[in-house]
């Protein structure tokens, strides 16, 4: 099924990926991995209005997602990853890695980066497992 | 956007340490191992301090392979004699462990595996930094990275940061003069490395390009020169330029699957850095050959090289065969078994070898992706 990103249904449709087949080399890369994110895609001039992932990691296990409209509902967490909506969709089409994306500063990461770093593989399949499901964009 | 950073200067070529005259410093710390200490390499620096009556004070525990608590040590020496310059005289080794101290000495809280490239790295306001390489492999002198070992963990980290690249690189050949031959293959074994894989990591850009080819036809020139005639001051100066070269095309795009490798392999089975890159590079080379873009780069390097007449894929299957030759001719070692690495041994630390390797940024850069199987199949191959 394709699903608009970003949306409530394309978050549940992550949550899915990495739990399930298409999330296998994450779960093997993040299996010691603790830690939950804000993934914050910032308005810009096809996005109106910030939105909000939350994601919560576990040792391989997605737990737990809530899509957020309102970032002051937004709960604290140990991370978070932001940017542009536009260069959300080039980090899903794998246009930037997810660390070349910081150093070109289109994204921002908030939280101990040297944890991230230890765990640049888990971090590179989270977004792969993103690039497997069918999204239509802005 | 994307950045290209060098040296404030980059002195090379004869006398080119005549350069370090121009720096000013109340007292200097000066960074090296026991090795050069005792053979005497560090001498023409010291002769130089002296004439110039800067003060200065050695620390020479910096050791191969380097880790933090030297470094830690080597920060305290610097506070207690309140030093404005280090200067770091030697291979790769000593050039990061002494960026290391820097930033202890300037930073002396800091977790260094928290030093990360967007984030502030207060630098300079104690000390400045000059680097002159001892061997033409390293490229650290002219580039942001720390290579460092956590002896906790046991993993190497590869650090960078901007403010890391050292304001005055002296590439002197003359501290190359009395490097063992077999040392000297070794280590431009390195920078080959340096240079392949600036030239096809996804985040290649056409600054590093133009470096690394460069630094690769002078290596491929020059290398089998010094190799024949270990005295040619011509081709060692050559040698040396390309080492740079190739650390400014690597610190601005990155290193990749070989480096990631080798860094885990070094780190859990303590093999020696430049070594055990020549014994992965031709296998990871032909692990990415089936990615069309690299095939073509490849190529574009033979190319390049005058290895064959023709832009196209024959050409890359002959630059990994020439490199396997250089490596033979060179008696450099080809197999991790050559290191007295045993089956059981590779068996019973694959695990952390997978699990270091696969976390090097190298490996998020490297042309083709690599998981947990690849990196078990190339550990078999290489045995």
């Amino acid at each position: 099924m394709v699903v608009n990103f970003p949306s409530k249904e394309w978050l549940i449709k992550y949550q899915e990926a990495l739990n399930g087949e298409a999330g296998k080399a994450w779960q093997e890369a993040a299996k010691d991995w603790e830690g939950d994110f804000l993934f914050v895609i910032e308005a810009d001039d096809k996005l109106e209005k910030d939105l909000t992932f939350y994601i919560d990691l576990w040792h391989g296990e997605c737990r737990r997602v809530e899509f957020i409209e309102d970032p002051a509902k937004a709960p604290q967490t140990e991370f978070q990853y932001r940017g542009k909506y536009s260069n959300w969709v080039d980090l899903i089409h794998g246009k930037i890695d997810p660390i070349k994306g910081i150093l070109m500063r289109k994204f921002k990461l908030v939280g101990n980066k040297a944890k991230v770093l230890r765990a640049a593989k888990a971090a590179q399949e989270l977004v792969n497992t993103a690039q497997k499901i069918e999204s239509v964009f802005l | 956007m994307w950045y290209f950073c060098s040296p404030r200067k980059i002195a090379f070529g004869e006398e080119a340490l005549e350069a370090l005259r121009e720096v000013h410093a109340k007292k200097a710390l000066v960074v090296t191992d026991t090795t050069l200490l005792q053979l005497g390499t560090i001498q023409p620096v010291l002769d130089l301090l002296k004439e110039e009556d800067i003060p200065f004070v050695i620390f020479s525990a910096i050791q191969p392979e380097p880790a933090i608590p030297p470094s830690r040590e080597g920060a305290k020496l610097a506070e207690q004699e309140d030093v404005d310059l280090i200067i770091a005289v030697g291979g790769g080794s000593v050039i990061d462990g002494a960026k290391a101290i820097w930033v202890f000495y300037e930073n002396p809280d800091l977790d260094i595996a928290e030093v990360f490239p967007e984030d502030p790295l207060v630098l300079r306001q104690k000390a400045g930094f000059v680097a002159i390489p001892t061997t033409s492999g390293t490229g650290s002198d002219a580039n942001w990275a720390i290579v460092i070992k956590n002896p906790e963990t046991k993993q190497k980290l590869s650090l960078a940061h901007r403010e890391l690249i050292p304001d005055l690189a002296i590439v002197d050949p003359q501290f190359t003069k009395a490097l063992p031959l077999s040392l000297t293959a070794a280590t431009a074994f390195d920078a080959l490395t340096h240079a392949i894989e600036a030239f096809t990591v996804e985040w290649r850009n056409d600054f590093s390009d133009g470096l690394a080819l460069q630094a690769l036809k002078l290596i491929f020139e020059f290398l089998p020169q010094v190799m024949a005639d270990k005295d040619n001051m011509v081709a060692r100066e050559k040698l040396h330029n390309a080492a740079t070269m190739a650390g400014l095309a690597f610190g601005n795009s990155q290193i990749g699957g070989v480096h990631a490798l080798a860094h885990s392999l070094g780190a859990v089975l303590s093999l020696p850095h430049a070594q055990v890159v020549a014994v992965v590079l031709p296998h990871m080379m032909r692990y990415c050959l089936s990615e069309p873009i690299i095939e073509q780069r490849y190529a574009e390097i033979a190319y390049t090289l005058q290895l064959v007449n023709t832009l196209d894929a024959k050409g890359a299957h002959t630059l990994i065969d020439k490199i396997e030759e250089f490596r033979k001719s060179f008696d450099l070692k080809t197999k991790l078994s050559d290191f007295g690495v045993t089956k059981s041994l590779l068996e019973e630390k694959m695990p952390l070898i997978i699990e270091f390797a696969l976390n090097d940024t190298g490996s998020l850069v490297n042309p083709k992706e690599l998981n947990k199987e690849i990196i078990r199949t190339l550990c078999y191959t290489m045995f």
